[in-house]
């Protein structure tokens, strides 16, 4: 594969900012917190009382013969095994539903910015990578922050608790015992370290081999057509046969890192034997003492041997954060303005506007002029890349920071409130996107609009008919994409939309794809209906929809280079004359389509 | 639907696909197994030989039975670690190894059978799921051979040798240890089902969810324009909240329910101190002993709770294996070849040529279509959406295998022609031009070994499909990648793209489906010149719903739900009126107002 890997970035906020900042959403569950951090010491209790109990039974019962304190020392031991377990269950459940609901409201926060940003956001992002910021990285936060960084300082606490306690017992035999642990640290270390770097690879390789089928799979006709099953199948079987490589070295350092914490262990038993072995032999200390501090050194073990892990995890969990807060903090939004509009009669201007893309230094437009007045249609014609879906843009506010000024009803574009602008202005975007939702949603999203009402505007559109015809009518999910219908069908629901909703004007790309002659001439007289209806700033690759605009302007490399009616303009005989000729025998655009009346 | 046939293989067939597995992936590793099981077994040996080296230097440190003599039982211990490092580490690697190679091939042998899968089978299986087969099933057969495979083996060894080890110290006692402990395995199997249930339910919610979000990213321009954030919030809502109540759901359970081996092995624990402790305090047991009984409880413990979750991915593991057997047991169903193409031009015929799909069910996509293309000729397909055009393709390319008898590429029926030449023959642009996500170069050759012999090809095709100025304004030029990680091409740069794919590629017969749609005229009758002028012979097929595309055809059809309904030449089919006609005049009209 030629395609480059992205490296990843480094982390450029501190471990500390990042708590801070993430306690934020963890805040409204604060009690819980609270109580799950306050059952840790009583964790740690519990546990370094155990190994002590046992000494103790062997020392001043069993060896003594006193049967009754035993009966005694077993019910304790009892209440401490069932109160560990009922503390640390309580523990992970608060912690888990804590998690939980802290992930559900950020990933609502990080939905929720997103949805806000201007064009400009996504532009320089691909929907993929904002869905992972969205899902797995919020998802690897819940699950890593709890398990590492909590569990961390749960290990901690149980480990403190039981060194004290051994020091306690005695000071040298502790110091014996742990005289390994310095060695063991070191190889379990080594040995995640090399296995992290092998997951690391194993994830992008794993990455790699679903990419390939998946792109192949979607591919298949092309990939069958072409023959390109054998080099499809060879590229496969390399990347497949890296990662085979990968996963053995990796199951060998996997193997070895589990034996040898596993053989570690028993190297401590044997030291504790050894030296405390001497001690009791000597009279020094207890036999008893000698159980107890097997087992505290095995318990002990457990959080050493986990924390490399553990911080890894960790590790990972501020890597994830310190993604979503980078794009928490980057706000490309379009700010709202305050100024408010009355409902109608409102004239769109355009002076002397001139635009580039951000990161583009030539202007895309430039000292754009033209005024709608109320009623009329503006349409603007000319070859792709002329500067034409920009002015929609603009004047829809996808992008902000143009210069010159646009005007609406004399208030500038900027400075008018969001809700007003959005109440008289309808988009109809060139790519045509439905949701995966009723037709009702599709129309009217959640404002409240009567079924016939809406029966109404579809019947203006000529969508009507099919859409009644669907089983559940209104109510008919449209599937994924608006998969249920047909392109053309598509086309009329989007027009039915602008409709939907009491907006004055209407921006209007069209839509350049094909459909059959049939839908085409239902779309054309939809298109006319809302002409005759609406304020129209429409880009028109029709020729009827042209001819039926009462401003055209020709636009060429980001300027407006003529302007006028239809008549005047073919009179002139400049580009407009050139433009109508290639369209007018290119044939298809305006086939089958009834001539407008004012031609 | 696929899952429920697959559900109701696992209940009847299950064994002979876990068989045939283990018999064509499995079996060749028996050396690495038989070699496993040794090193295995010398594990569990030294694993249990550890406790009772601590037991007999207890015993010989107590100052009141013991002889003093602990040195060699700590010495003992110390060896017993170390050769325990080596076999364990030797053990877990012989038995990973076959669970990995077996993915490996396995994985390989998924992909070339999905290569070579037919269409029906595509109608039949959706993108995702067998997408999800190719990773998430392979992935749990790797782990149902390897480490559940190491996990049973193990305990088959440790559960009798540590119990061997307390029977041997007290039967009473040992029985008194264990039926808690069998008790508990029980609830934790129990638990740990329900908690599967739940993991695959929050799986599915997450995949409704990222829909969800991946649909309003997606649809962010109409939301915004239509001020319909809050609706969409909503809708967002619904799903977050119904996904994170199973997250909370599932923590009750991970938190109170997993642990139950271990609270109970402590159980087992204090049994221990409870009847031990008598018998120590009535000298009959030393408290040596007792000290590695508990060792051995833990270690049954261990493996108990290993038992709950091995159980578990043998289940995963089966369901995998059969929905990845019922791949690779899918029969492409490609008839013998028995024909060969004859060399040079190559003509088209189609003899009553009637076809449907199977899942549209009674009413065919083309009916009793009868018509012939001479070798050289050009063939004009008119018709509107629906009307049978791309399945006429698909017919023609064999990406639906026709009825014996009614598709002729040079006088043989394209069913006795071996798929590969076929296809050598043929080069089709389909409607849809799919790009790969690497160069361009890559995208028109297709085949990277061929890159450097072909260079003049190429350029020439880029050129000939009229993409050369395009790609002044790509970065990188040939070599600029396609797709998220690269440049997004626009529809017509696609398809001139494909065309160039189809150039380079060459075939005696080029069929063009709506290619040129995404063009403007200039280009359409640009790319038209050039695709007559590459000539020498050869056949083509130019479907459109623009008249401007096929006036110069030799023979146009006019198709309406899947019939022919007019044949002819450009004058012909004007000079008779009907669709085609309509189309061609409706355009003329225009141009005289």
């Amino acid at each position: 594969m030629s395609a480059k890997e992205i490296p990843a970035r480094p982390r450029t906020q501190s471990e500390w900012e990042l708590l801070r900042r993430f306690y934020r959403w963890m805040a409204p569950y604060k009690k819980r917190l609270l109580v799950a951090v306050a059952i840790v010491p009583l964790m740690a209790l519990c546990t370094v009382a155990q190994p002590r109990l046992l000494g103790l039974a062997i020392d001043d019962y069993m060896l003594r013969g006193d049967i009754d304190g035993l009966n005694w020392i077993a019910l304790a031991f009892l209440g401490l095994a069932v109160g560990e377990y009922l503390l640390a269950a309580t523990h992970t459940w608060l912690l888990g539903t804590v998690g939980a609901w802290a992930i559900g409201d950020l990933r609502r926060d990080v939905y929720q910015h997103i949805m806000t940003q201007g064009q400009r956001f996504f532009d320089r992002r691909p929907t993929g990578r904002l869905l992972s910021r969205t899902t797995s990285d919020v998802e690897a936060l819940g699950e890593s922050f709890f398990t590492g960084v909590v569990g961390i300082l749960a290990d901690a606490a149980r480990l403190i608790a039981i060194v004290v306690m051994m020091l306690s017992l005695d000071p040298w035999l502790t110091v014996v015992s742990f005289s390994v642990l310095p060695a063991i640290a070191i190889v379990v270390n080594w040995f995640r370290k090399r296995l992290r770097d092998y997951s690391v690879k194993i994830r992008v390789l794993v990455a790699k081999l679903n990419g390939f089928i998946q792109e192949h799979l979607a591919g298949i006709d092309v990939v069958q057509l072409m023959g390109r099953e054998a080099d499809a199948a060879d590229e496969f079987r390399a990347i497949n046969r890296e990662a085979l490589t990968t996963y053995h070295w990796s199951n060998f350092y996997d193997a070895a890192l589990y034996a040898v914490m596993d053989g570690m262990s028993s190297i401590c038993i044997g030291v504790v034997v050894w030296y405390g072995g001497s001690l009791v032999w000597g009279d020094a200390i207890t036999p008893g003492l000698l159980v107890a501090f097997v087992d505290y050194v095995q318990k002990a073990l457990v959080p050493v041997k986990e924390f490399s892990a553990k911080y890894a995890t960790m590790q990972r969990s501020f890597a994830a954060m310190d993604r979503i807060t980078e794009l928490l903090d980057t706000d490309e939004s379009i700010a709202s303005g305050n100024q408010t509009l009355s409902g109608q009669s409102n004239t769109v201007v355009f002076d002397r506007v001139t635009f580039s893309y951000p990161g583009v230094s030539e202007p895309v437009l430039s000292d754009i002029s033209f005024r709608v007045k109320p009623g009329s249609v503006v349409a603007l014609v000319g070859s792709t890349g002329a500067g034409k879906s920009t002015v929609c843009r603009l004047l829809t506010r996808a992008y902000a920071g143009y210069e010159g000024s646009i005007q609406l009803s004399g208030k500038e574009l900027s400075s008018i409130s969001e809700t007003d602008l959005r109440r008289v202005m309808a988009i109809v975007p060139q790519d045509i996107f439905l949701f995966g939702a009723s037709a009702r949603f599709n129309l009217a999203f959640d404002d409240a609009v009567t079924d016939e009402e809406l029966l109404q505007t579809l019947e203006l559109v000529q969508a009507r008919k099919f859409i009644e015809a669907l089983p559940d009518g209104l109510s008919t999910d449209l599937g994924e994409g608006g998969g249920r219908l047909s392109l053309g069908q598509a086309q009329l629901l989007s027009l039915a939309r602008a409709m939907a909703r009491d907006a004055e004007i209407v921006v209007l790309d069209e839509a350049t794809a094909s459909v059959d002659p049939a839908t085409e001439i239902l779309i054309q007289q939809a298109i006319d209906r809302i002409f005759s209806l609406k304020t129209v700033v429409v880009v028109a690759h029709r020729l009827s929809t042209i001819r039926a605009a009462d401003l055209i302007l020709v636009m060429e490399r980001g300027r407006i280079v003529e302007r006028g009616d239809h008549t005047s303009l073919l009179a002139s005989g400049g580009r407009y004359a050139e433009l109508h000729h290639q369209l007018e025998t290119g044939g298809e655009e305006h086939k089958a389509v009834p001539l407008p009346a004012s031609a | 639907m696929s899952n429920q046939v697959c559900f109701a293989n696992i209940t009847t067939t299950s064994m002979t696909i876990i068989l045939q597995f283990f018999r064509e992936y499995a079996a060749k590793y028996w050396r690495f197994y038989t070699a496993g099981l040794i090193a295995l077994l010398c594990t569990n040996g030294l694993s249990v030989a550890i406790p009772w080296c601590l037991e007999q230097a207890l015993v010989s440190v107590d100052p009141v039975t013991g002889d003093g003599n602990f040195e060699r039982w700590v010495a003992l211990i110390l060896g017993a670690a170390i050769a325990v490092m080596v076999v364990r580490t030797t053990s877990r690697l012989l038995i990973f190894i076959p669970g990995r190679e077996a993915e490996f091939v396995l994985r390989s042998e998924y992909f070339e059978h999905l290569l070579k899968q037919q269409a029906p089978f595509f109608r039949r299986m959706n993108t995702g799921d067998l997408l999800s087969r190719g990773s998430n099933d392979i992935q749990f057969v790797r782990v149902l051979i390897g480490f559940a495979g190491l996990q049973v083996l193990n305990l088959a060894f440790a559960l009798p040798l540590n119990l061997a080890m307390m029977f041997r110290t007290s039967v009473p006692l040992t029985v008194g240890c264990v039926l808690p402990l069998l008790l508990a395995l029980y609830v934790m199997r129990r638990s740990v089902a329900h908690m599967m249930t739940r993991m695959r339910r929050a799986q599915e919610e997450l995949s409704l969810l990222s829909n969800e979000i991946l649909e309003s990213y997606n649809g962010v321009r109409v939301v915004q324009a239509y001020g319909a954030n809050h609706a969409l919030l909503e809708r967002f809502s619904k799903r977050n909240r119904s996904y994170v109540g199973i997250q909370v759901e599932l923590s009750l359970l991970r938190a109170f329910l997993l642990p139950i081996v271990t609270v109970v092995g402590n159980l087992a624990i204090v049994v221990l101190l409870w009847f031990g402790g008598r018998e120590v305090a009535s000298g009959e047991l030393h408290f040596g002993v007792v000290s590695a009984y508990a060792v051995y409880v833990m270690n049954i413990v261990a493996a108990l709770t290993s038992l709950g979750w091995v159980i578990n991915v043998v289940q995963r593991g089966q369901i995998s294996l059969s929905r990845i057997m019922e791949v690779l047991n899918a029969d492409p169903g490609i008839p013998a070849c028995t024909s060969i193409l004859p060399e040079g031009p190559l003509d088209i015929e189609l003899r009553d040529l009637t076809f449907s799909y199977p899942i549209t069910g009674d009413s065919p996509a083309v009916s009793h279509i009868s018509l012939r293309v001479g070798s050289g000729q050009t063939l004009g397909v008119f018709g509107t959406t629906g009307s049978g055009k791309s399945t006429l393709v698909r017919l023609l390319s064999r990406l639906e295998t026709p009825p014996p008898g009614t598709v002729f590429v040079g006088g043989i029926d394209v069913r006795d022609v071996s798929l590969r030449a076929l296809r050598q023959a043929i080069a089709v642009v389909p409607q849809k031009s799919w790009l790969f996500s690497r160069t361009i170069r890559e995208n028109i050759a297709l085949s990277v070994s061929e890159d450097d012999l072909k260079g003049a090809v190429l350029s020439q095709a880029v050129q000939d499909a009229g993409l050369q100025d395009d790609l002044q304004s790509f970065p990188d030029g040939l070599d600029t990648v396609v797709g998220e990680r690269g440049v997004t091409l626009s529809g017509g740069q696609r398809q001139r793209a494909a065309l160039a794919r189809a150039f380079y590629r060459g075939g005696r017969i080029l069929i063009l489906d709506d290619t040129l749609s995404a063009v403007d005229h200039d280009t359409e009758q640009r790319l038209i010149q050039a695709i007559y002028a590459q000539g020498d012979g050869r056949t083509v097929v130019m479907i459109s719903n623009r008249v401007s595309a096929l006036r110069h055809a030799d023979i146009l059809v006019v198709l309406d739900q899947g019939r022919v309904v007019q044949q002819g030449t450009h004058d012909e089919l004007l000079a008779a009126g009907g669709a085609y006609a309509d189309a061609w005049n409706t355009a003329a009209l225009g141009a005289i107002s």
